[in-house]
């Protein structure tokens, strides 16, 4: 499996490199963007992310579960970005409605609610432009509040404050985008289990696959991402010492596509296989991610 | 009697008058906007929007491979480029040269010539061709199409000899040739 996403990936990266010469693609799929324009200024985003956590992982080993326990999550985040003043700065608010199954042997707990909401504000900080190209740098900074019922089995959130700081960098030029994105998750629980604090990191190179010379806008729109999308976490800690089962290090090759059928939306699919999965301790880990989602430009 | 013939033939001169200066003055004033930026084609949502909110705007056509916008306006109609410049920037781009497509386009009796032209590749060699066919008096209507390469306009002049047409661009460094109708 490894094997062929290196192929996929190096196939991909030699076509892009090979085609530079006609113009533009759209906003990543699981990674954010500097560029705060049409539908990724003032578009409401509407995705479903299903999430499938069925192996046992013991220090990053796969290792037979005798509960055989099995978690299915189907997450649909309504995102509603807005453009504040300018394209420069936005506002906006993440709405996480969210569906978890969890399964085992001896066990079934089932639980649904709207999860932790998040209010984010971004800036673009940098900006250079030609023809065909530009270049961007923003800054974003999102507080998460503990609107999720940490109570119900599985638990829709945390239960706490928390607060993430990030850049994004965006370039994109003739058909390719490149983009880069690193963001520090701030955890504020305070309680039985102090939820550690993560770094997220994600890559994504797009391309436009369709239409081969984009002439005049509106046109129908295919472009291709690959992916790289990274979460380490710190372990949880319970009476001031440290949960051994908790924290790691998950890393997903996402490979998505995505259609744009006018001015107004788009459509998106991506999915996500974990090529690096460690998890401290023993651990249920992340099989496999599917998102689907649209983004509809409304003001 | 003599005084109403008089009073008659003064009124048809007038409505002749003001018909064929109407005529002549009808029709749109056309520019192009270079974009800088324009990498993303759906953000072009925005800027669309904005320049469509330009006062005397009547149409807009976003060249997203050129990296230019093109704005129509109505009849009489101020450009203002301080304005267009303000729009492409609150759009989130940056805004580039603007340059006029065609003046009044006037609407003229006689040949429709078109023109293959071959090396331009930019918006000041449509400038130069622009110019050089301009300077031939009956010349009129010039559109010069960098994608197509081409230029098509409309000489009042019937028997003028076409290859001056060729001569002029070929003048300027590019390789001209008379389209076949």
């Amino acid at each position: 499996m490894k094997r062929l996403i290196l192929q996929i990936t190096v196939s991909f990266l030699c076509l892009c490199a090979f085609l530079m010469d006609a113009q533009g693609q759209g906003p990543p799929i699981n990674t954010d963007t500097p560029i705060m324009l049409g539908l990724q200024g003032r578009g409401v985003h509407f995705f479903v992310k299903v999430v499938r956590k069925a192996t046992l992982l013991q220090e990053g080993n796969e290792t037979s579960d005798t509960m055989d326990r099995r978690i299915t999550a189907r997450i649909t985040p309504l995102a509603i970005p807005y453009n504040l003043f300018n394209a420069r700065f936005q506002i906006g608010t993440i709405i996480p409605f969210m569906d978890i199954d969890f399964d085992s042997r001896s066990h079934h707990a089932a639980s649904a609610g709207i999860g932790d909401v998040r209010f984010f504000a971004k800036y673009l900080l940098y900006q250079r432009d030609r023809k065909r190209e530009t270049l961007r740098i923003a800054a974003k900074t999102a507080v998460k509040l503990p609107s999720g019922d940490e109570n119900k089995s599985p638990a829709l959130g945390n239960g706490s404050t928390d607060y993430a700081f990030s850049t994004v960098a965006g370039w994109i030029k003739n058909r390719t985008g490149l983009y880069l994105e690193g963001i520090y998750n701030l955890n504020t629980s305070k309680g039985p289990i102090d939820f550690g604090d993560s770094f997220s990191y994600n890559l994504a190179i797009g391309y436009r696959l369709l239409p081969g010379v984009y002439e005049t806008y509106p046109a129908l729109q295919l472009n291709g991402f690959l992916e790289i999308n990274g979460i380490t976490m710190s372990t949880n800690q319970s009476n001031g010492r440290s949960v051994e089962n908790s924290g790691g290090t998950t890393v997903f090759f996402s490979p998505g596509l995505q259609f744009v059928g006018g001015r107004r939306w788009l459509l998106e699919a991506s999915f996500q296989y974990p090529i690096i999965n460690k998890p401290n301790g023993t651990q249920v880990a992340t099989d496999w991610t599917i998102s689907l989602g649209t983004r509809v430009l409304l003001f | 009697m003599k005084c109403n013939n008089l009073f008659k033939s003064c009124l048809v001169s007038l409505a002749f008058i003001l018909f064929v200066t109407s005529t002549a003055m009808s029709g749109q004033k056309k520019i192009s906007v270079r974009v800088d930026g324009l990498s993303c084609p759906f953000c072009a949502f925005g800027l669309e929007k904005k320049l469509k909110s330009i006062e005397g705007v009547e149409k807009i056509e976003i060249k997203v491979n050129d990296g230019l916008a093109i704005l129509a306006f109505k009849d009489g109609a101020n450009v203002d480029e301080k304005i267009i410049k303000q729009k492409v920037k609150e759009a989130g781009f940056t805004p580039g040269a603007i340059n006029p497509i065609s003046t009044i386009e006037k609407k003229v009796n006689g040949d429709k010539i078109e023109l293959s032209i071959k090396g331009m590749s930019c918006e000041s060699c449509v400038k130069r061709v622009t110019d050089a066919l301009n300077k031939i008096n009956c010349v009129n209507n010039i559109v010069v199409d960098l994608q197509g390469e081409k230029a098509s306009f409309i000489c009042t002049d019937t028997k003028f000899d076409k290859t001056k047409f060729v001569k002029a661009v070929d003048d300027l460094g590019f390789e001209a040739a008379l389209e076949k109708k």
